[in-house]
């Protein structure tokens, strides 16, 4: 890690604790009822949420990294991998943490037949077109989504729902403890895949110069198809831990993949690091806004926060110098 | 000028005939006593046309937006307000297509700069903080709950030609732009710009024009379709109202005039013939009966996908040749 990035993450940071005290004294009074308890319980809240949108920016910063292409679809695949395991959890009655893998394996293959069948046609044709590809399959997924399942909310019940542990003042639910252990060791095993294996090695030579990386012999197509999805699989833990924590619906998908996006460009585009920070930093951001502005500007801060910064930097606080 | 010359020229082609015709057709059927509600669903599909094509001029300088909803919203919410405070009608409609290029001139400074990627994020963004903002704001917007628009025309066939005319009008004022010096620009930049930027066009000032005449239209179309619909709320800034125009553009032609017609009037052909199908379809399975609007959609994504796909410039360049291989 370069000093570039140390300082990013510092600024990343400081965005995260200003902002939402500079909107709130600007808009409304803080409310009264802010103690310390309060104060912990909101944070532990945001790393939480920031726990999802980790696991969902890691996959669309991979297959950013990899294949130069935004999937604006990324949020539906997260929301079918939280179908998926609904139904293995209430048909097979598998714990909801264990049908995670499982989820994880269907998704991803869903996510490799997705990058054969529909990206790899249209790879390096325009950026556009690969916007608009991800924009149909949007409408596609959802709508597909809705009519096998109806759009009625589902909520995957946990063992230990009612489950609580209490650190001192705060009372936290186990589930959430479980959600942050299962994000650091999916997170773990992605860095390890990433840094450590001779596919990650593969993937990263891809990302850094697709040409050179075809002279190496390495099959670069089949790298597009598994970054693609492993990418998914990442948005498919972070749906099935979503839907444990709160009820999804089809349509629920959208926003948070944009707001994915969001934090990949304010982290730096194909930074791993910056992806996870970003994350968390981003659902601290979020839920200190939802308390001190009201849950109305929930989506408005993050597109706030990186049309401010893109003003100031056109390629991102760590885009490459060419825009 | 040019452009006469180019339109007498045209009138000796049979060119220009199936545009006339169209605009014939479009004319005469309220006439034929044809049901209110098939003249209102012609009316949305007029609006779309219209809305599309405003989009489609951002298009054509290479810059895709994503929340082209948030000037639609924008015109619909300043007409609105100002036609409730003043009673002055028609006035409104100017004052919101004006207050929607401003805002397209704010958003196009910011994006003037940007990559597709971060383009399409920024103008996403805005309009989703428009929604915060609406909502906010409820002292003048009415809220989540919304405001009921004034009427400007009494029935819905003076809806339908007042929609009419300005589709018309603003097709060919896009038209007139394409084909002036600032569209050749235009194309310039999508195609190329360093090079468009080499041979000394002014990136900067062209992509900004192009923003703020593609919001001033799209303002000017959001306050008329706002005294059509009569009530306007945040949902108007809706991801729906940004992703259609870029939907129907797509599948008619990126970039191209007649794309947004052909699109809206494919869009307009699916939906109807599926209405007309539905209750044949629907004893097949509950299931069916149960989502039929959700099947529409999924069709025109179905369609989007395979169109981005298999022909990436859209129906036009297909539908053109074809109309060259059966005149001949």
């Amino acid at each position: 890690m370069n000093r570039v990035n140390i300082v990013g993450i510092i600024v990343l940071i400081a965005i995260a604790i200003a902002s939402p005290i500079i909107a709130g004294s600007f808009f409304a009074p803080p409310p009264a009822f802010i103690g310390p308890e309060f104060l912990v319980q909101i944070v532990a809240w945001g790393l939480i949420i920031g726990c999802i949108y980790v696991l969902l920016a890691s996959g669309l910063n991979l297959i950013f990294g990899v294949m130069k292409v935004v999937n604006f679809s990324h949020g539906e695949f997260m929301i079918l991998g939280g179908y998926v395991s609904y139904w293995v959890s209430i048909l097979v009655g598998l714990d909801p943490y264990l049908s995670i893998f499982v989820s994880m394996v269907v998704i991803g293959l869903v996510g490799v037949l997705t990058e054969r069948v529909c990206f790899r046609r249209v790879l390096g044709t325009s950026k556009l077109n690969e916007i608009i590809l991800s924009l149909g399959l949007i409408y596609v997924l959802q709508n597909a989504m809705a009519i096998s399942w109806t759009d009625k909310p589902i909520q995957i019940r946990s063992p230990f729902e009612f489950v609580t542990v209490s650190f001192g003042v705060v009372r936290m639910g186990l589930d959430w403890l479980i959600v942050i252990g299962v994000t650091v060791l999916i997170m773990a095993g992605f860095y390890i895949l990433i840094k450590r294996t001779e596919v990650g090695r593969a993937m990263r030579a891809t990302s850094q110069n697709r040409s050179a990386a075809m002279l190496m012999g390495i099959n670069v197509e089949r790298m597009d198809m598994f970054s693609f999805g492993l990418g998914t699989a990442l948005a498919a833990t972070a749906g099935t831990l979503l839907a444990i924590l709160a009820p999804i619906t089809p349509q629920a998908g959208a926003i948070p993949a944009l707001k994915a996006f969001t934090i990949i460009v304010l982290g730096g585009l194909g930074s791993t690091i910056g992806a996870v920070v970003g994350g968390l930093v981003y659902g601290l951001v979020e839920n200190s806004t939802i308390v001190l502005l009201g849950a109305t500007w929930k989506d408005a801060i993050a597109f706030a926060i990186l049309i401010l910064v893109l003003i100031i930097r056109p390629t991102g606080l760590f885009g490459e110098k060419e825009a | 000028m040019n452009i006469l010359s180019d339109l007498r020229k045209g009138l000796k082609t049979p060119k220009i005939y199936l545009p006339i015709l169209l605009l014939l057709v479009c004319l005469l059927i309220p006439l034929f006593g044809i049901s209110p509600y098939f003249i209102h669903v012609l009316a949305v599909t007029f609006f779309y046309i219209s809305y599309s094509s405003s989009w489609n001029l951002l298009a054509y300088s290479g810059q895709a937006s994503f929340g082209h909803a948030a000037f639609l919203g924008i015109g619909g919410y300043v007409t609105t307000i100002f036609t409730i405070q003043t009673s002055i009608p028609w006035l409104g409609l100017l004052l919101g297509a004006l207050v929607s290029a401003f805002a397209g001139i704010l958003v196009g400074l910011t994006c003037v700069r940007l990559r597709e990627w971060f383009l399409a994020l920024v103008t996403l963004g805005f309009s989703i903080i428009m929604v915060a903002l609406t909502i906010e704001l409820h002292w003048l917007t009415g809220g989540v709950y919304g405001l009921a628009v004034p009427s400007l025309l009494p029935s819905v066939n003076h809806y339908y030609y007042g929609m009419l005319a300005l589709t018309v009008f603003l097709v060919f004022i896009i038209y007139l732009i394409t084909k002036s010096k600032i569209g050749l620009a235009f194309v310039a930049i999508r195609e190329n710009e360093s090079e468009a930027k080499a041979t000394g066009i002014d990136v900067t000032k062209y992509k900004l024009l192009a923003f703020t005449m593609s919001a001033f239209f799209a303002g000017l179309i959001g306050a008329f379709y706002a005294h059509f619909i009569s009530y306007i709320n945040y949902q108007i800034f809706h991801l729906d109202y940004s992703f259609w125009p870029i939907i129907i553009s797509v599948i008619g032609g990126i970039a191209t005039i007649e794309g947004p017609i052909i699109g809206s009037s494919l869009m307009f052909c699916i939906i109807e013939f599926l209405r007309v199908i539905r209750p044949l379809v629907e004893t097949i399975d509950p299931v069916i009966k149960l989502n039929y609007p959700k099947i529409q959609v999924l069709l025109m994504g179905i369609i989007l996908v395979v169109v981005v796909i298999k022909m990436p410039k859209g129906i036009s360049p297909w539908l053109r040749k074809y109309l060259i291989s059966i005149s001949k």
